[in-house]
């Protein structure tokens, strides 16, 4: 058995987007077997030869312009993108909090979400019937739990994913941009529940534009741009770097 | 990792987490009749409607016997529903679960059998329903139906590759799913399911079922059921060959878009 840790050698990642509008449908699939040579290639890099080493304990923030990769290298990180090169490699149980608005049955109830979502991020039925208190009261969602999910805010379903997310009591929490959608109450009540995961030694990966969360979870701070790393070191001395650079630069660039 | 291998491990490990498909499955289930008023007694009227009116007028049609008829045309329409809602469902099992394909780290497998849980609910009570009507028909029962164990075996075995395939490729051609959908209705008109065998035979119309893939599938059930005996062997053999080929095409189709599934979702 390896130690816990995220391990990750020349990772790249690639997407062919120009499938998604023509080759996906028949028509266009026999049209690019026609004319192979007119097929447009719109390869987006998403990452670019990426080497890293998260050890347990590791408190890693990313920071980086919209598009620089950070979604993406979470996604590799939790073994949902595969790398198109490269080798990724995490050691432990992994949870993903991404994209809080997806993976929900909106016709169900916030019940019946919180069970299905604990189930897929690997907790057994009893488990879960055992917790549902405790999710529900950290929630706070109250009444909300038994309405159909489809009538709820964006802040509604980050309370609910991050309550289950964090009661799964991980070894790898890997969060996407999730602090922000929450209200205050609730920003205060995920603060110190942040505190307590951190304090176990576990690790933890976390992208954010609020250089202040950066500054007061993390202890290594990694910028991404354009899908490479530009700078790997202490969360201080990376955001101070980060700052200075953003500011001469407003402006996003389109990756080529 | 090798992809066959990593293919091998992902199909085990999805079946070794049942709780999670089973769950999600009968959730989709409930779902389905969720607001409906007589709820899954849908399934039981479908069935009833179908074997009253098309049994009724098409035993007359084709000079059949009733009570041999009837229970013959219930179990046919029964498997029939479980193959095509397995290959029509199984197109959609990776797109509708985009949202936690992208999110969560267990196999895809998972929302494959899911699907199957969800088909197998009205296949089971079908199967129920056609006792039902047997008993309605005075019809004999015996051991020799416990035939159609190995029967639905071989049909749930098929069904999970049919899904499997359609559940890749629908990812990357989206129009499979409605294709699938129009060429299913027309195959059930040219597969035995509200007509026999036989009635194809007198006609000089052999070619009709023994091409037929589908027909072994049904048959595997079918036959032992009605008849209190084992298929022929040429009809097994048929069905494991279909299988065979649908399993080297899954894993050809799997290993070519296991990695990209969730770059082209």
């Amino acid at each position: 058995m390896t130690t816990l840790g995220i391990s990750l050698n020349q990772v790249g990642v690639r997407f062919d987007v120009s499938t998604a509008a023509d080759g996906h449908t028949l028509k266009g699939f026999l049209a690019s077997l026609r004319n192979r040579a007119s097929r447009p290639s719109n390869v987006i890099e998403a990452l670019k030869s990426v080497t890293l080493d998260i050890r347990a304990g590791e408190r890693v923030g990313l920071i980086g312009h919209n598009g620089a990769g950070k979604s993406t290298l979470l996604k590799v990180m939790a073994g949902i993108y595969p790398p198109t090169s490269g080798i990724a490699k995490t050691v432990g149980h992994v949870c993903p909090l991404f994209e809080f608005a997806t993976g929900f049955e909106y016709n169900r109830s916030g019940w019946e979400n919180i069970r299905i979502r604990a189930m897929l991020l690997g907790m057994s039925p009893d488990e879960i019937e055992e917790k549902l208190p405790e999710i529900a009261e950290f929630s706070g969602l109250g009444n909300f739990l038994d309405y159909p999910t489809r009538t709820y805010s964006s802040g509604m379903f980050v309370r609910l994913a991050f309550a289950v997310s964090t009661s799964v009591n991980p070894e790898i929490l890997l969060l996407d941009e999730v602090m922000g959608a929450g209200d205050l109450a609730f920003t205060e009540k995920a603060n110190v529940r942040m505190r307590e995961f951190m304090a176990q030694g576990k690790i933890l990966v976390f992208s954010s534009h609020s250089l202040d969360l950066l500054a007061d979870y993390c202890n290594r701070t990694v910028w991404l741009d354009h899908g490479i790393v530009i700078d790997d070191g202490p969360t201080p001395e990376v955001v101070a770097r980060y700052k200075s650079h953003a500011l001469g630069h407003s402006t996003l660039t389109a990756v080529s | 990792m090798n992809i066959y291998l990593k293919l091998g491990k992902d199909n085990l490990l999805a079946l070794r987490n049942w709780r999670v498909w089973w769950h999600l499955g009968m959730a989709d289930v409930r779902n389905k009749f969720a607001k409906s008023v007589v709820g899954p007694t849908w399934i039981l009227l479908n069935l009833a409607l179908w074997v009253g009116g098309i049994g009724v007028i098409y035993g007359t049609l084709f000079n059949q016997p009733l009570e041999k008829f009837l229970p013959f045309l219930a179990i046919g329409f029964v498997v029939w529903g479980f193959v095509t809602q397995t290959i029509t469902e199984g197109g959609n099992a990776f797109v509708f679960a985009e949202g936690y394909i992208k999110q969560f780290t267990y196999p895809k497998q998972i929302y494959i059998l899911r699907v199957m849980v969800n088909a197998s609910v009205p296949f089971i009570i079908g199967v129920a329903i056609f006792f039902v009507v047997m008993l309605f028909m005075q019809r004999d029962f015996g051991l020799g139906m416990l035939w159609a164990l190995p029967g639905i075996l071989l049909l749930v075995l098929a069904n999970y590759l049919h899904a499997t395939i359609m559940a890749y490729a629908s990812v990357r051609f989206r129009d499979l799913p409605h294709g699938m959908t129009a060429l299913l209705q027309v195959l059930f008109f040219v597969t035995p399911v509200f007509f026999t065998v036989d009635v194809l035979k007198e006609r000089g119309l052999d070619f009709v079922y023994k091409y037929n893939p589908l027909y072994y599938l049904i048959e595997v059930v079918r036959y032992p059921l009605t008849s209190l005996t084992p298929a022929s062997a040429e009809v097994y053999a048929a069905a494991a060959l279909y299988i065979l080929v649908l399993l080297l095409v899954a894993i050809f189709i799997a290993q070519r878009l296991d990695k990209r599934i969730v770059y082209i979702l």
